[in-house]
């Protein structure tokens, strides 16, 4: 598994291209415009959840979130660009709070050990799965990390990234709003979005 | 285009630079042959930390062992331990016989550690493909063992079809096996950022069009290749327990402390000729690290790893295994890609055998006469 930053140092234009990425450097979008795979079925989904030491394993599966939005965000703590952006994650969690969007983060291929040492530095606000073997990550074709992958309430990719996605701009926000089955949710959605009553994403 | 750098037309650009001159560099021309063997003791201290506030649960550590056996070029000497463990036998995996300590310490025991001595011999190898070879040919069971894909090394999809692109036009097993191991020195690097070895995941390097790494990510995408072309490989999981005698800094172990020193090999088999060895991830290791650091390509020193490199081995380095998805027995973590690091478990699950604060080894290693 390779981290998008090398990508990105020798120039993630070239990447898009040969790699089949959609890839906008420094920093690309999480497109509606998913690519030939789009309105592909989400593969399954279901790992167990990083817990503290000794705590009970929790198992999670995707579709326990059918109806809602999710994104699912491959990771790894090695990956410099996957750590810068964790918290950018945590804000479009809080902007999406009351809103039915699930985030699930999928650490690949690392032991639980370390995943733990790494969020007491850098809290998440959603759930880390462990991908201890990297089966989803083949499953959902991720080759570069960070990943990231819209699913909308239908179980359907809508959109999707290999590398660093700016999670702070605005078109993001409208891409995930668009996604919901209720107009009434989309709407208030986008209210959301246009007065956010949080304070400033950045 | 699988990637966006250039496939090399095979043994053009290694014949350019090979013909640049010595120029001032002064060292032991870079040629080992076998000859005396040399003997080394190599002791792996482990302590494993139990997790903060809990002193519930067993601990379990599986520690590899030298056991892989050559004897051209490689003898195991034999492990012995000092443990507080309750229990601590050697085991094997089934299929290709790595050996390593498992043990497993009670709940009670406050600071489980061992201490494993082993003794080993090796020499240089060097395999002279000039001539015609008489070495018996490899055995069904082995050969389809060493052509087969393993969870990261496939052979199929890119990495098939890089393997076909590169040995497009090759008629003969040296002439395709050269013109992998070019073209993974001219379009690999070595990553220092990478953690440990590597992962070895190969068919995410090449997806990715980024071919950095270290060596078990070079050297497994090189073997993926050799496999691909239908001619057995393997990765040979070992650690370096000396300094380079021919004055590779970076090709040896300088000082006795090796715990950082993990390093895998190739070799490749050749009809005729048996395992020869091979090490590209080392030519890009001189690339990077020989003093003063970041060499030219056509730089003397690296002109003469990449030429020595395909079909020698120096006898710095001992070999603990050439296994690959490894299940550690009577753990209910995943297997290990490969087994070159120990490995732990305690209440909190699979330690990370790279962070030395949790899971605290050592190993040293020294040279002794017999």
């Amino acid at each position: 598994m390779l981290c998008a930053s090398a990508l990105l140092a020798s120039g993630g234009a070239a990447a898009q291209g040969e790699a089949g990425l959609r890839l906008e450097p420094p920093h690309g979008v999480l497109s509606a415009d998913a690519g030939p795979s789009a309105l592909r079925a989400a593969p399954p989904l279901a790992l167990e959840m990083l817990a503290p030491v000794g705590a009970p394993v929790q198992q999670v599966d995707r579709a326990m979130f059918a109806g809602r939005v999710v994104l699912v965000h491959f990771f790894a703590t090695w990956c410099e660009p996957c750590r810068e952006e964790l918290p950018a994650l945590n804000r479009l969690a809080a902007r999406f709070a009351d809103l039915p969007l699930t985030l699930l983060a999928v650490d690949v291929g690392e032991v639980d050990a370390r995943v733990r040492r790494f969020i007491e530095t850098t809290p998440v606000a959603f759930p880390i799965l462990m991908d201890r073997e990297r089966l989803a990550a083949r499953a959902w074709d991720v080759s570069v990390l960070p990943a990231s992958i819209l699913v909308g309430p239908d179980g359907r990719v809508r959109a999707e990234a290999q590398g660093p996605v700016d999670w702070n701009r605005a078109e993001t926000d409208q891409t995930i709003a668009a996604l919901f089955a209720s107009a009434d949710v989309t709407r208030q959605a986008q209210e959301t979005i246009n007065h956010p009553s949080g304070g400033p994403t950045q | 285009m699988i990637t966006r750098r250039d496939f090399v037309v095979s043994g053009v650009a290694f014949s350019a630079a090979a013909m640049l001159p010595a120029g001032a560099w002064a060292q032991n021309a870079f040629a080992p042959q076998p000859g005396a063997w040399r003997n080394f003791q190599v002791v792996t201290r482990l302590e494993v930390a139990k997790p903060d506030g809990k002193t519930d649960g067993a601990v379990r550590a599986w520690v590899p062992l030298p056991a892989f056996s050559e004897d051209q070029w490689f003898r195991p000497g034999g492990s012995t331990w000092s443990t507080n463990a309750a229990t601590a036998e050697v085991v094997g995996d089934p299929r290709f016989g790595a050996q390593m300590l498992a043990l497993e310490w009670s709940a009670r025991e406050p600071a489980p550690s061992v201490e494993i001595t082993s003794k080993i011999a090796t020499r240089d190898r060097a395999v002279d493909l000039s001539k015609p070879g008489t070495a018996a040919p490899l055995g069904d069971k082995e050969r389809v063992m060493f052509l087969a894909a393993t969870d990261l090394i496939p052979t199929d999809g890119i990495v098939k079809q890089t393997s076909d692109k590169i040995t497009s036009g090759a008629k003969d097993e040296i002439t395709k096996v050269r013109a992998i191991y070019e073209w993974i020195v001219e379009n690999t690097y070595r990553n220092a950022a990478t953690r440990g070895c590597g992962v070895g995941d190969i068919a995410a390097l090449l997806k990715s069009g980024d071919l950095g790494g270290k060596c078990a990510d070079l050297n497994a995408l090189f073997v993926g290749l050799v496999r691909s072309a239908g001619i057995p490989a393997r990765d040979v999981y070992g650690l370096r327990v000396a300094p380079s005698k021919f004055g590779y800094k970076s090709l040896g172990a300088n000082s006795e402390v090796v715990t950082k020193a993990q390093h895998c090999r190739s070799e490749v088999f050749l009809s005729g000729y048996g395992w020869v060895p091979m090490d590209p991830a080392d030519v890009r290791k001189v690339v990077l690290e020989e003093p003063p650091g970041k060499l030219g390509i056509d730089d003397p020193k690296v002109v003469a790893a990449r030429k020595t490199l395909f079909g020698a081995w120096e006898g710095n380095w001992m070999a603990y295994n050439a296994a690959h998805d490894v299940a550690l027995p009577g753990s209910k973590g995943p297997k290990v890609g490969f087994l070159m690091y120990p490995q732990a478990e305690t209440v909190a699950g699979r330690l990370d055998c790279l962070d030395p604060d949790t899971f605290r080894y050592s190993i040293r290693a020294t040279e002794f006469s017999v």
